[in-house]
Parts: structure tokens; sequence; C-alpha cells
């Protein structure tokens, strides 16, 4: 075994060959495919490729940030409410017995469902698009939030006040460690409901942001358009969730450290 | 401060009456406030109904007119014509679903090279591929079913993949050892560890199925349910609206409840078998 400098960086990106290999299958059949046969609903690479540049250079997805807006905003409103109730079902057993049932079976509601009535009281604003937002990712980030505070484990709070640490103390010394990786994987829940909250009112909506771009896309039969703005959420939402996990894994190994 | 939950507090409940008062008056306080807090919605909702009956249907209106929408047949209709993409749909994402994930879960190389894209269906709003299906097989059943397998054939996988994954290695090496061939191995070791999670992934996938059923029809095909609430949102029907919404809600409810259920007496069962 041959020990030389920057071989385990190109091990790392060698083991990765079997991905590899199978999205350049996918990658070359969509291409044989698509310039053999002409399906009307798969466009070529290039034409996704060169539209996609389009979209770009011609400013088209400026309307990307009233989409990314929507989303800060949500997030935001979510994970501060979220924060609440977790925390106030964590701290009271009462009210996590009594109420995360509820919270577990209203998992089960489609919540798209819920879109179309709040486009009947807030109209096509961003209100309606916000409040999507938080529907879609409240109930998953809360329970997971729950789960994350009631994790901490019970020697450990006895221990930081058997050495009179104050109550601030306790959350940075011993609570926040223990629960960090939890917490994060909640807020890696959020983003992904959250994207996903976006795309369906915005969808749904059909007048503004990314969505008006994929239905103003399918409804003139542009594939390559609509492929191009497909492709990009997808990145989008990949990349945002791929960050998040690691940081999520950064703090593990500081709570185990 | 006692933990009045499992079978060790039960059987001490039922030696001392006191203890079993106690335990008794925990239930009635759980469902106490959790009763305050459904009648707190309800009643919520019917306060701004009252107040602004335009936009916000009382909570005792939709109710009437939910059951007004079954009384005329425009319900039954509506829920007949949906549920046929989540009839055919679902038992396909399983029929599909299952061999994919249990196929990831115990073959590593094909894991590595496939399974990332089903993570990523997992992660991707899967909304944005509507559009693409409507494009390639037309206003069509054909298209309502494949967007429900779309949504919920990644999460009935991934459990079944996560499922067939965590067996436990030294049963799969003992059952080697006792010379089990392959089949015996799937039948007496990793099937009964796996059914539980593998349920579980049946009911997240139901639920989602459930989401792609409705998705579709209220983005690009007007039909069964979402037809409905299209056109009362477009005619400001705001009673009728809220009673189909309702509706979809209690389906969901009614359906992964029933799923959460049959999962647990099957655990239950299994738990039984197993000792």
């Amino acid at each position: 075994m041959s020990e030389r400098r920057g071989a385990p960086a190109l091990r790392g990106v060698l083991r990765l060959w079997p991905q590899a290999a199978s999205a350049a299958t996918v990658v070359g059949l969509w291409e044989l495919d698509s310039s053999l046969r002409h399906p009307t609903w798969l466009p070529t690479v290039e034409s996704v490729a060169s539209s996609w540049w389009r979209l770009v250079t011609g400013g088209a997805f400026h309307v990307a940030v009233t989409s990314l807006e929507t989303l800060g905003i949500g997030l935001a409103v979510v994970l501060a409410a979220g924060a609440l109730v977790a925390g106030l079902l964590a701290r009271f057993r009462l009210l996590d017995e009594a109420l995360t049932p509820l919270l577990n079976a209203a998992m089960a509601t489609p919540v798209v469902a819920l879109v179309p009535v709040f486009v009947l009281i807030w109209g096509f604003s961003d209100t309606t698009r916000v409040i999507a937002v938080v529907a879609f990712a409240f109930v998953p980030l809360v329970l997971q939030w729950i789960v994350a505070l009631k994790s901490v484990p019970e020697h450990l709070k006895e221990m930081a006040h058997a050495f009179a640490g104050g109550r601030i103390a306790l959350v940075r010394t011993v609570v926040l460690p223990a629960v960090a990786p939890l917490l994060l994987n909640g807020a890696r829940i959020a983003v992904v409901q959250a994207i996903k909250g976006v795309i369906t009112a915005e969808m749904i909506i059909g007048v503004v942001g990314v969505g008006k771009l994929i239905v103003t896309a399918s409804e003139t039969f542009d594939m390559a358009q609509l492929y191009a703005v497909v492709l990009t959420v997808v990145a989008v939402s990949v990349a945002s969730y791929l960050v998040l996990s690691t940081l999520e894994h950064r703090s593990s190994r500081w709570a185990d450290a | 401060m006692a933990d009045v939950a499992g079978p060790a507090s039960a059987g001490l409940a039922a030696a001392r009456p006191a203890a079993r008062r106690a335990v008794l008056g925990h239930a009635a306080a759980v469902w106490a406030v959790r009763l305050a807090a459904v009648v707190a919605i309800a009643v919520a909702w019917e306060l701004i109904g009252r107040r602004d009956s335009l936009f916000v249907a009382p909570f005792t209106t939709t109710v009437r007119h939910l059951v007004d929408l079954w009384r005329d047949g425009q319900m039954g209709h509506a829920m007949w014509r949906s549920n046929q993409a989540l009839l055919i749909g679902f038992p396909a994402a399983v029929a599909a679903g299952l061999p994919i994930g249990f196929a990831l879960g115990r073959v590593r190389l094909a894991d590595r090279a496939f399974g990332y894209f089903l993570d990523m269906m997992l992660v991707v709003p899967m909304i944005a591929a509507v559009p693409v299906i409507i494009v390639a097989l037309g206003l069509t059943l054909t298209a309502r079913v494949v967007v429900v397998i779309v949504f919920a054939l990644p999460f009935v996988a991934l459990y079944a993949r996560a499922a067939v994954r965590v067996v436990e290695h030294h049963l799969v090496e003992m059952a080697a050892a006792f010379g089990a061939s392959r089949r015996q191995t799937w039948q007496t070791v990793i099937v009964p560890s796996a059914f539980a999670p593998v349920f579980t992934g049946l009911r997240v996938g139901l639920a989602h199925g459930i989401s792609g059923m409705i998705v579709i029809e209220l983005t690009l095909i007007p039909a069964g349910l979402g037809g409905l609430i299209v056109n009362f949102r477009s005619s400001f029907a705001t009673g009728d609206l809220y009673g189909v919404t309702l509706m979809i809600l209690l389906e969901g409810f009614v359906l992964v409840g029933a799923a959460r259920m049959l999962e647990r007496w099957v655990a239950r069962r299994l738990g039984k078998t197993d000792v």
C-alpha cells in the first residue's frame, strides 16, 4: 500500500465510481433516446443546457428571488414558532402526552389540500405563500424538535447541577452539545419541507416565482425550459440538503468530543 | 414524579388502589387537555368564520356543506374519481418499491449506484415533476396513477432498504452456520425482523400517495376532488370549498390511521411469536 500524499482524496473520488457510472448511464440513455426517437416529453441534453443558459443570462431566474424571500420568511416564522411549541411540549409532560399524538395524526393529512383555502383567504399574495411554507414545515419540525429536546441525558443535567452551574451555563455546556445534532436534523427536515411548500404553493397559484416558470413552460410546451427549471430546483434542494447534512455531521462530532 | 407508563407500573397500579387512581387521574388529565385543544381549535374556527364568512366558512357550516355534498352525490363521484388513482397507484408503488428497497438494502453495489436517486426523490419537491409526467402521458388516469407512484414509492423503498439493512449480522451468520439456504435465511431471519419498519414505510408512503393524488388534480388536471376545489374556489362557494378540503384531510386521517392500527396489530402479533 503506497501512502502517497493526495492519495486519500483521490481514492475518495474514485470510490464514487458506482454513482458516477449510473449517473453517466442515465444521461447517456437520455441523450440517446431524445436524439433518436424525439419523444415529446424528453428534450435533448443540449437543448436543456442552452435553455438553462438563456434563463441565467436572460435574467429569468430573477423570479427565484421572490421564491427565496418567501422561503426565508417562512423558515424564520416556522423555526421561531416551532422552537416555542416544541419547547413547551418538551418541558411539560402533560402537554406532550396530550398533544403529540394529535401532531402525529396531522402528519397523515395532505397539507397540499389546504393551499386553495389559503389562496381564498389571502389571495395571490406573499402571505399565502409564507403560510403555505409554515403549513408544510411546522408539524414535522415540532415533532423532531420535541424528540431532540427530550433527549438530554438526565445524568448530564444532574452532574451540571451538582457542579452548581447556572441555567445558562447548563444550556450552553450540557443541553446544546447533546441536542445540537438532533436540532439540526429537525432544521434539515424543515428546510426540505419548506422548499416543497414554496414550489407547491407557487405551482398551484401559477403567477409567481419559480412555480410560474414551471407552469409557463409546461403550458407553452417548452420542454427544454421546463427541464432546465425543474433540474435547477432539484439541484438547489439537494445542495441545501447536503449543506445541512454536513453541518449536522460536524455538530455530532462536536457533541461527541 | 414516578414514571406511570409501562407494564411494570401497570402491574403495580393493579396491586395498589391509590396508585391506580393516580394512573387513571393522569390519563383523564391527558384526555382533558387533548379534548380542550381540539375544542379550542373548533371554537376559534367557528368564531372567525362567523365574523368573516366570505373567506372562512365556520366549522358548523363546513360540516353541513360536507354532508350536503355527500347527499347530492357530488362528493361520492369526486371521491371515486380521485381515489381510482390511489387505488391503482399505491399497490403499484408497493409492488415496485419493496423489491427495489430489499435489493438496495442487501446488495451494496446496487445501493451505491442507484440508492441516491431515491434519496434525492425524498428531498426534491416532486410536484415539479408533475408537468413532465402530464406532457408524457396526457391528461389521463395513467398520469394520475404515475404521480401517486412517484410520490409514494421513495418512502416505501427507502424504509424497506433500511429495514433489511439493519438485520443483525450475527443472526444471518448463525443461519448460515446452521446451513440455512438463502431462501430459508430470508424466511426465518430477514423478513420477521424487517416487518415493522417496512410497514412504517407503507404507512408513510400511503400518506404521500394521498398527497400526490391531490397535487396533480390541483395543479394541472382539475378532476375529482381537486376539480371540485378549483370550481368552488373560482365561484367563491366558500362552504363547499371548506367541505371538500375537510373531506380530503379526513381521508388522510382515516386511511393512515387504519394503516397505523394494522401496523400495531401486526407488531403485537410478531412480538408474541418472537418470544
